[in-house]
């Protein structure tokens, strides 16, 4: 008995193969020759921006930088956005800028930002601006630095005693900072745990991904504003008329977002067909 | 198990006394220095399963052997060549790092086409949140259509939040829960019992 014909089929191995060509050609397309989709700015951003515009005059902002290498397309533009809007405020009003970062990696992120992508020219190292380097201990030293920041800290990045930073001589701990930042690439208990009961601003850039679990903080209050992953980012951009890496990257992200739901769309239907026809 | 507790008794009374701020400080500052040792620990114990691992031959021994020359080179150009760290971070490190991350996201992609099956309702209504909170994500969503904004906000704000906070006071408690089984003496696994 001859067997129904079938349709050809193709193996999991190819159409893995198919996918993940039609990935590549969905990002790449659109990073070799920019399609200039618009960016719409949405509320959080321009309330990041506005709480940035707001920083008074003579303030310290404290800024930890928690992401890593893996996530530096995701999160880079917007930390990079944010640091240059706050090192502009450094030369505008008097601001101070304390960073520091959770890991090694993220020390090395903040030295590449104050390096290659901040215009530091005019200002003074531990005067106007210090970077701390990494400060390990994770939790324990987010509640060092606002607890008692003379304990926590040390040295600088480069090993230089606190002591001998003029900007960081009279800093004792939480109350002397007016506006505390930090990005994460994943869950922010612990900034909030530690961070928000001295009720000062605070703001956040954090990867697409983990938005919606940092809701319950955001939707209290207790994260002034935020920036969305690479979309916060180019969005900062845009309000910085300073189009950077997440300007560059934003097409190829909406396009991948495309696919994906077109392929979605096309399984969902490809499914139901089969289960009106009984397969 | 005095050593855990105590510490951890004294600081909740600091808290709520503010007597013996400054023991507090110099506890929280012990645990700082206490973790930096984790990393020398982590790196003894990377050491000795590798280096057994080569003396006796073991299967792919010669990945430990990789394993060891990558992790010495790179240590030691941390404190001796700060050029060729940078540059070993910059051009070997970060694409690696970042290309394991980004397959992440093929295999993603793969897993939602064999998945994104609407078998039933729920199915439906997962795809349905899926398909609206990637159009609200991504600028191109609200230049088709600006009520992706309105409709994947809501979802955002509104049930994932509820969800959320849940999630967050479960974890909460749970914590609170392990504190108090920690004071009693009953949670051991610290110690390494079960």
């Amino acid at each position: 008995m001859k067997s129904a014909k079938k349709g050809p089929t193709l193996s999991m191995v190819n159409q893995d193969r198919i996918i993940f060509l039609l990935i590549f050609v969905t990002v790449a397309v659109p990073m070799i020759a920019p399609l200039g989709l618009p960016i719409p700015v949405s509320p959080t951003t321009a309330k990041f921006f506005d709480t940035v515009e707001d920083i008074p005059e003579g303030s310290t902002v404290l800024w930890c930088t928690g992401i890593g290498l893996s996530i530096w397309y995701n999160t880079g533009p917007g930390e990079i956005a944010a640091l240059k809007h706050i090192i502009g405020l450094v030369r505008e009003r008097g601001v101070k800028l304390i960073v520091f970062a959770q890991s090694a990696e993220g020390a090395t992120i903040v030295r590449r930002i104050l390096t290659e992508y901040l215009d530091l020219g005019g200002l003074t190292y531990g005067e106007d601006y210090v970077d701390l380097g990494w400060i390990p201990g994770g939790e324990a030293a987010l509640a060092g630095v606002v607890a008692d920041f003379q304990s926590t800290v040390e040295t600088d990045h480069a090993g230089t005693p606190a002591s001998e930073i003029p900007m960081l001589i009279e800093i004792s701990g939480g109350d002397d900072f007016d506006v505390l930042g930090f990005s994460s690439g994943g869950m922010i208990d612990a900034w909030m745990r530690q961070w928000a009961p001295l009720k000062k601003p605070i703001l956040l850039n954090i990867i697409a991904i983990s938005v919606p679990l940092c809701m319950p903080y955001i939707d209290k209050g207790m994260v002034t504003a935020y920036l969305n992953g690479q979309r916060g980012g180019a969005e900062y951009e845009k309000l910085l008329m300073q189009p950077g890496m997440g300007t560059s990257f934003i097409d190829a992200q909406s396009m991948i977002h495309l696919y994906i739901v077109a392929m979605i769309a096309v399984v969902s239907i490809w499914s139901l067909g089969r289960r009106v026809k009984g397969q | 198990m005095l050593f855990y507790v105590a510490p951890m008794l004294f600081i909740v009374f600091e808290y709520y006394t503010g007597v013996g701020s400054n023991a507090a400080s110099a506890l929280i500052t012990w645990g700082i220095i206490l973790s930096t040792f984790t990393y020398l620990i982590g790196g003894f114990a990377i050491f000795r399963h590798h280096i057994l691992k080569i003396a006796n031959k073991n299967n792919d021994w010669p990945y430990s052997a990789i394993l060891m020359a990558t992790f010495a080179s790179f240590l030691g150009m941390a404190y001796l060549h700060q050029p060729g760290y940078q540059w070993v971070l910059e051009n070997v490190y970060q694409p690696l790092t970042i290309l394991m991350f980004g397959f992440v996201g093929f295999y993603t992609v793969t897993a939602l086409f064999r998945g994104s099956q609407v078998r039933n309702i729920h199915a439906g209504v997962l795809i349905t949140c899926a398909v609206l909170l990637m159009l609200y994500n991504a600028p191109v969503g609200e230049a088709i259509w600006p009520g992706f904004q309105t409709l994947g906000g809501w979802l955002k704000d509104v049930p994932n939040t509820g969800v959320m906070r849940g999630v967050v006071i479960g974890v909460a408690i749970g914590v609170l829960a392990t504190f108090v089984r920690s004071l009693l003496g009953l949670e051991t696994s610290y110690l390494g019992g079960d």
